[in-house]
């Protein structure tokens, strides 16, 4: 076996760049396969002008447009602000906090279909376990908690924060785990406030991993399918939809595949700035190659 | 009382407060688990004939709805362990190319893979389903497979690449001199360096795989051939589906990924963290 | 290195356990029954029909619903199924697929047996092919339904009332449940309603039930000859007053609230529960779940009984609806799917599957229908059913007239009409003329 630096160079491909086709190649089938031609297809069924006609034609999708916005804004900042909060409290070093920081995480492992079913139950307004309390407790008919357009999105947020919350809490207490304990020190020293603790050292040193997660998961929010479908199904009368659960009912449930198609590419307003500027924090945080 | 104490005081009800949150949802699943099937809308806090029947139906199969349990149990099963080698086959070779290897196009390749990783799974059903009908995969555990390993493996490469990155160059370079090739480097350098990452990723793929419903809908239809999750989906829709068997199931569904999670949970924060983030 | 090999050693063994879907020679997504017998009763003529043929099928059961759901991006994939049968074809899909030319003809399994067949069954399986401009059959029948009225006798009585105290016109009929029923058993502590009256989206049930309103006060939305007549003033008055009629019950508390996001199955759970006094449903299965596990409440509680007489005093006309069975034309097995329906469609093997479904739905064959299986009066909801189509007036959908009207139904717009009313607060007529005005569009 010859050294690299003796090696002859061929004359148009390096020996890094072949080895580098080889050991790509699996990903390279994969990603043409399944991603660029489903993408190119999508982008295809998406010239079709007059799905946007019909799209914008239906009250329902402004109402599910605003949903989605609502959703973002107040389920992904709720979520983040709660973790950033949590991931203190779960970076204590006391045993039954570690033990709880455990338990906390069951949400995220559990599969969604009978976790969520589960909170639809607890939250039916007729028989769930939380009316049935308040009518035996104060014989008092509790709210429609799923029923009312304004609290089934609610409900959507709150499972969706359920379910997620768990997972952006460890990494930030990973985060908070990876600041310098000198930095603390000599802010002691200085005699800080727990707040000014928070405020000059915590924060900022935290602040990147934050904001890279906040914009994560606020893509991934997006196509928060499950949270919707098994909760509220979009209902009632199709109020509580969001952008991903409509483009599934055009397509799968009214037949309409473009209209379907074109309610996904209707969030790429939101989207392709959001996948961009995190393309480059990623790849930056990710080192040497970009 | 001291100020210690106040604070210590209200830790635990915040403590409290985070525990109820968290095991309500899960404490309703495991009561209905319990309850007769019958006597399911009672609302109850705790059943008043609580039995273990509704799981002995479930293992006996002992209901139409529920003739394959096993079968799909084991469909779960081996589509959440081949999603898992094929992701950790694919990733770990061309985390291997984008972070090891000088390549002109290696950060184009990196950026792409991350734009698959932020295209939300939900978007792509449409047209992916149409895809799967042309490659002859639909109603193939197959083509799930397949789904899961495009949604998974551009996170895996990301996750590995930056974990591999804590790894120092010199080893690569050393085994270089001793007239290694780029094959052996990574079989005998990389493969083993990178391990509690890639056990991280593997946990995190084999989730994925077992949780996934979308498209294991859309593209298994016998019911021999589908996951426990579709079986799952057809309690919900059905008429008068017998929901304590639904929640038996579920809670049944649930013990392997806890299990597998807090068992490789150290690698998980590790792995995870490292690399940063998946919902 | 090991776990290289390991790795590529696993995912070999892998490849080869996958079960791969094989070639079939029928290939069928058929709707799941309520109970393992009707699931039997199907498996049985699949057998016979394999046994005859020396052929194999394969038959792939979903939820209701969720049949559909799989259908239609297969369908758009071109790669359909060969035979399927689902609740909404006819309501919302069949008539727009006929049109546009993807369904098979199947005027050779349906003209030798036409005879055996109701006529008004015969022709909701005809539609106009865009292409060709003809008429043909583009699907065949299974079974017939139409809404049914239930209630709860012992409740009733509980109230301190008597089945003789039921008014039998519209409104009082509504209003008794309502108005005498309800506050008698909550001010003895029972949390109930006395309508189950669903406005959702996610369930065809509210669809049929407002059709029978509108039907109640004469509202003839679309002509026999297909024009769409609900921007007619004087149509559209009457399709508010059934529509004031419908909201009535959720407007003034009388119906659970969680009834606007009610799925296919929450009305049954609903009833059966005791949460609400009336049910009504297109199908008996509300009764037939309790025929096995609790005949008291099938025999002594349990009432199915006509709807009331519309606001005219004249008896109501109820809908009926006719399950279709679907052949595409891009299906692979076009001849054995025809081959099994000749099997299928005949009374010795239609008849034991109707029975195993123990009478949730009528048949469509004389033959069938005149069995005393369905107008024994000992089966008290069975023997009412059948006085529902044999006596009152029985009509068809709208889209049976125009077939544009299925996409009213694959769009929902009643169900997003009344969330208009009863969700957002507007008058029923801002409601209706948006409804008329929605209409006159995705119809044209």
């Amino acid at each position: 076996m010859t050294a690299p630096a003796a090696a002859p160079r061929a004359p148009w491909l390096s020996s890094d760049a072949a080895w580098g086709l080889f050991f790509l190649f699996p990903y390279i089938v994969v990603f043409v396969l399944f991603v660029a031609y489903p993408i190119g297809y999508a982008v295809w069924l998406a010239t079709d002008l007059k799905a946007y006609q019909r799209l914008f034609d239906d009250p329902i999708y402004w109402r599910t447009a605003w949903n989605t916005l609502v959703f973002l804004l107040i389920g992904v900042n709720l979520k983040m602000i709660l973790a950033l909060f949590l991931s203190g409290f779960f970076a204590l070093p006391y045993l039954w906090v570690r033990i709880l920081g455990a338990i906390f995480l069951l949400p995220w492992a559990v599969p969604h279909i009978p976790s969520i079913i589960s909170i639809r139950w607890m939250l039916n307004s007729e028989w769930g376990m939380v009316n049935t309390l308040l009518f035996d407790l104060f014989r008092i008919d509790g709210p429609n908690w799923l029923t009312n357009p304004s609290y089934g999105l609610s409900a959507i947020i709150a499972v969706h924060i359920w379910k997620y919350l768990p997972f952006w809490t460890m990494i930030l207490v990973a985060g908070r785990m990876a600041i310098p304990k000198d930095l603390y020190d000599a802010a002691a020293v200085d005699g800080a406030t727990k707040w000014q603790r928070f405020r000059h050292v915590t924060f900022p040193q935290l602040k990147a991993l934050f904001l890279t997660s906040t914009m994560l998961t606020t893509i991934w929010s997006l196509g928060d399918f499950n949270s919707v479908y098994l909760l509220t199904g979009g209902g009632p009368a199709d109020r509580t939809n969001t952008l991903a659960t409509m483009g599934i009912r055009y397509a799968f449930r009214q037949a309409d595949f473009e209209a379907g198609i074109v309610t996904m590419v209707s969030a790429i307003p939101i989207l392709i700035p959001l996948v961009i500027l995190l393309t480059r924090r990623l790849s930056k945080a990710g080192g040497r190659q970009a | 009382m001291s100020r210690r104490a106040f604070e210590y005081l209200g830790l635990g009800l915040l403590g409290i407060v985070v525990f109820l949150w968290t095991m309500a949802p899960l404490y309703n699943m495991m009561i209905m688990s319990i309850t007769p099937v019958n006597a399911i809308f009672a609302g109850k806090l705790w059943p008043e004939n609580p039995t273990l029947g509704n799981y002995a139906t479930v293992f006996r199969q002992d209901n139409h709805y529920l003739k394959f349990f096993w079968v799909q149990l084991g469909n779960s099963v081996f589509i959440a362990a081949a999603s898992m080698v094929i992701v950790l086959a694919i990733a770990t070779l061309a985390s291997f190319a984008v972070g090891r290897l000088k390549l002109r196009y290696g950060p184009l390749v990196n950026n792409l893979a991350l734009t698959t990783y932020l295209i939300p799974a939900a978007f792509l059903a449409i047209p992916f389903y149409q895809v799967m009908g042309a490659y002859k995969l639909l109603d193939t555990q197959w083509g799930l497979i397949f789904a899961v390993v495009t949604f998974t493996t551009p996170y895996a490469i990301w996750v590995l690449r930056n974990y591999a990155d804590s790894v120092p160059f010199e080893l690569d370079e050393a085994a270089m001199v001793d007239g290694a090739s780029r094959w052996q480097i990574f079989r005998l350098v990389y493969v083993p360096l990178i391990r509690p990452a890639m056990i991280a990723v593997g946990t995190f793929a084999l989730l994925h795989a077992w949780n996934e419903y979308l498209y294991a809908f859309l593209i298994l239809s016998h019911e021999t051939r589908v996951t426990l999750t579709v079986t799952l989906g057809l309690f919900r829709s059905d008429d008068s589906a017998p929901w304590p068997l639904l929640m038996a199931v579920g809670i049944i569904y649930s013990v392997p990924p806890t299990v597998l999670y807090f068992s490789v949970r150290k690698y998980m924060v590790t792995g995870l963290t490292s690399g940063g983030v998946k919902d | 290195m090991r776990s290289v090999r390991s790795v590529l050693a696993a995912a070999v063994v892998a490849f080869g356990f996958a079960v791969p879907a094989q070639a079939q020679d029928l290939v069928i997504w058929w709707t799941k029954g309520v109970t393992e017998a009707e699931d039997n009763a199907f498996k049985a003529v699949v057998a016979l029909w394999e046994k005859q043929t020396g052929k194999k099928a394969d038959v792939s059961y979903y939820a209701s619903g969720d049949t559909e759901a799989k259908t239609i991006p297969a369908l758009k994939a071109g790669l359909p199924p060969d035979l399927t049968y689902d609740f909404s074809y006819d309501l919302a899909y069949t008539p727009t697929w006929a049109y546009d030319d993807l369904m098979a003809d199947v005027s050779d399994v349906i003209e030798p047996i036409k005879d055996q067949i109701q006529p008004g069954v015969l022709d909701s399986l005809q539609f106009i092919n865009g292409k060709t401009g003809k008429k043909s059959y583009y699907a065949m029948p299974f079974f017939q339904m139409s809404p049914h009225v239930h209630y709860w006798n012992d409740l009733l009585e509980q109230a301190g009332f008597k089945e003789s105290d039921i008014p039998n016109s519209w409104e009082p009929f509504f209003d008794f449940w309502c108005s005498k029923v309800q506050p008698a058993l909550r001010a003895k502590g029972n949390r109930i309603y006395g309508l189950g009256q669903g406005s959702s989206t996610s369930s065809n049930d509210p669809f049929f039930n407002v059709h029978i309103y509108l039907n109640a006060y004469g509202a003839e939305i679309v002509a026999p000859d297909g024009k769409l007549r609900i921007g007619e003033p004087d149509i559209k008055k009457k399709v508010v007053q059934a529509i004031d009629s419908y909201v009535k019950p959720i407007k003034g508390q009388c119906s659970p609230p969680d009834a606007t996001n009610w799925g296919g199955s929450d009305d049954n759970v609903s009833f059966l529960n005791k949460k609400n006094l009336v049910a009504m449903n297109p199908t008996l299965s509300i009764p037939m779940s309790q025929l096995a596990s609790n005949p008291d409440n099938y025999y002594k509680n349990m009432r199915t009984v006509p709807w009331p007489n519309g606001p005219d005093g004249k008896p109501t006309p109820t809908m009926i609806s006719v399950k279709q069975i679907l052949i595409f034309k891009q299906s692979k097995n076009i001849d054995n799917a025809k081959s099994f329906m000749k099997t299928f469609l005949t009374p010795a093997n239609m008849g034991p599957m109707m029975k195993a479904m123990n009478g949730r739905f009528m048949p469509v064959m004389p033959a069938l229908i005149n069995d005393p299986f369905y107008s024994d009066p000992k089966d008290p909801h069975r023997s009412a059913a059948f006085k529902q189509y044999t006596q009152a007036v029985n009509k068809p959908f709208p889209q049976t007239y125009n077939r544009n009207y299925a996409k009213v139904m694959a769009e929902q717009l009643w169900g997003k009409m009344l969330g208009r009313i009863v969700l957002d607060g507007w008058t029923t007529e801002k409601a209706v003329d948006e409804l008329a005005e929605r209409m006159a569009k995705v119809m044209s």
